[in-house]
């Protein structure tokens, strides 16, 4: 154990630094529930908002908001849908079976993780214009694939390496074949490490700005390209700005509440274990 | 991946303007690199994204390393406070950067205001472009010091305590046990955190955007944004590509460097 005065010190140190982290979040929200009055006209800036207001989320409704909350959920969804459909057998195969160049595909697969995002979107803003794809959630499903696949497959070969062979052997012994092996041993086992990696390849695709930002107009414009828009205009309305950022962060929060063991693993590509 | 890459390439070699396509796509050979070369704005935006990636990775890299120092001692509520670290880390960057601007504004943002009380008058944050590049560095600096944490504890607490009690019996002191058993231990986790720290670093655009636009003027013109600006409001896809060639080459080149450095230090 540490002596009292150490840890007084690290108590006060630690004091700040949550503060500084959880109070931006924590103004965000309750700004969202402030009246106008409260959160732009005070002088004294007002720590709890008095009366609650759902004003500015109601102000959200009748915008076109709604319309992009759906975008980012239908984008986010279906990308996690075919990773995951795409990437739980490819991250099998490559933890398992033993092919040449077996550890380049895993390289290149982390290449992908460092590639400037930049340098990848002119080609293909190029290539959807020419297909007429551009402002289609298509586009940006597709898009998102190509960052969060190699990250699936990555991912999945770490949990079913993190497996003893011996289980799917005697599953094969038993008469089972490769696939179903995978589906009724490994599986069950590695749910947890799906259902983190399913978290976080639906976290990329909601955060993701660039590349929605390009590839959408009005039409399929996700939540960060609706905010970056509405800031870009002169005057701000605060709390209406609160409640869409509050909006946008719901999801993750629930999220992070739900899995935040496996995420360090995902966030930090393996290098630790959660 | 290959294909666009080989397609930058091509483009990068061909004057490519959107908003004049009767001209067609010529072929200008290396013209587009030296109007690049030769552009004031690209080497401004160069340097401050140097700053701004040196800046940020210095910073959270030492916070993150007391961070994890603090919290690899044994105390009640190391969990909880780990836990609460994670969250920026998945916070849309968008909206980060937003919260940051309206606690950033002169009107009626909470950070001037505490500045008042402690009796610093403060011009408009975002409006003055020493003030602005030190915001828009410290937004960074704020979501991702978490992350060098978290690698640099996973690494702490894998050192056994063996060591350190070996260490005090040959009558070690505290600085020399960091400097002898605990720094060559967590090297390979150092090198990791860097890694990442540095090539995200370099591809910032969101929270910055939101922020400043790259204002005010072009004192916060990270590369990605003057690239975007080139390409996508100028529609000079040529030039755009070109920029986006060239620090397509700078973070490859850190890239490799890492990883040499990853590989030496993991064959230890």
């Amino acid at each position: 154990m540490l002596s009292l005065k150490k840890r007084i010190i690290i108590y006060c140190i630690l004091a700040v630094v949550i503060f500084v982290y959880l109070f931006p979040i924590y103004w965000t929200i309750t700004t969202s529930f402030k009246t106008r009055q409260q959160a732009e006209m005070s002088a004294v800036p007002v720590l709890f908002p008095n009366p609650i207001t759902f004003d500015n989320y109601r102000q959200l409704l009748t915008g076109d908001f709604f319309k992009y909350f759906s975008n980012s959920m239908v984008v986010s969804t279906s990308n996690v849908l075919l990773c995951l459909i795409l990437g739980i057998p490819a991250g099998y195969a490559l933890a398992r079976s033993k092919f040449k160049r077996r550890n380049d595909i895993a390289f290149w697969i982390l290449s992908l993780r460092f590639a400037p995002p930049y340098g990848a979107i002119i080609p293909f803003y190029l290539i959807f214009t020419g297909l007429g794809l551009i402002d289609t959630p298509f586009a940006l499903i597709l898009m998102y694939i190509l960052f969060n696949l190699p990250f699936t497959i990555w991912m999945m070969k770490g949990f079913v390496q993190d497996l003893p062979a011996d289980l799917e052997e005697a599953a094969l012994v038993d008469g089972c074949s490769r696939s179903s092996a995978l589906w009724r041993v490994v599986f069950p086992l590695i749910r947890p490490g799906i259902a983190a990696t399913a978290i976080l390849c639906f976290i990329f695709a909601w955060n993701e700005f660039l590349f929605a930002f390009i590839l959408t107009r009005t039409a399929a414009r996700t939540i960060p390209v609706a905010i970056a828009a509405y800031v870009g205009y002169l005057s701000i309305e605060w709390g209406r700005m609160c409640a869409a950022s509050t909006v946008a962060f719901a999801p993750i929060i629930v999220f992070f509440l739900l899995v935040q063991k496996h995420l360090i693993r995902g966030l930090t590509l393996g290098a630790v274990k959660g | 991946m290959i294909y666009p890459t080989i397609f930058s390439w091509y483009i990068s070699l061909h004057s490519y303007y959107l908003l004049r396509p009767q001209e067609g796509q010529p072929f200008v050979g290396a013209d587009n690199y030296i109007y690049l070369i030769m552009n004031p704005a690209f080497w401004n935006s160069l340097r401050f994204t140097f700053i701004y990636v040196v800046a940020s990775i210095v910073v959270s890299f030492l916070v993150g390393l007391g961070l994890a120092l603090i919290l690899n001692e044994e105390f009640r509520g190391r969990n909880l406070i780990r836990s609460i670290l994670i969250l920026p880390l998945v916070l849309t960057p968008v909206v980060v950067g937003f919260n940051w601007r309206f606690m950033y504004s002169e009107t009626v943002g909470v950070i001037p205001y505490l500045l008042r009380c402690v009796g610093i008058e403060t011009k408009a944050i975002l409006g003055d472009p020493i003030t602005a590049q030190l915001a828009v560095i410290s937004v960074d600096i704020w979501q991702w010091t978490p992350f060098v944490m978290l690698i640099l504890l996973s690494s702490l607490q894998m050192i056994g305590k063996e060591n350190y009690e070996a260490a005090e019996l040959d009558g070690a002191d505290s600085a020399q046990k960091f400097r002898y058993i605990t720094l060559p231990l967590i090297k390979p986790a150092v090198v990791i955190a860097l890694t990442f720290r540095t090539l995200d670093a370099l591809k910032s655009f969101d929270a910055v955007w939101v922020m400043t636009g790259g204002g005010p003027g072009s004192a916060t013109d990270l590369a990605t944004i003057l690239g975007y600006r080139i390409t996508f409001q100028w529609f000079q896809i040529g030039r755009g590509t070109a920029f986006a060639v060239v620090m397509a080459i700078i973070s490859t080149i850190i890239a490799i460097t890492y990883m040499r450095l990853m590989a030496k230090e993991t064959k230890m």
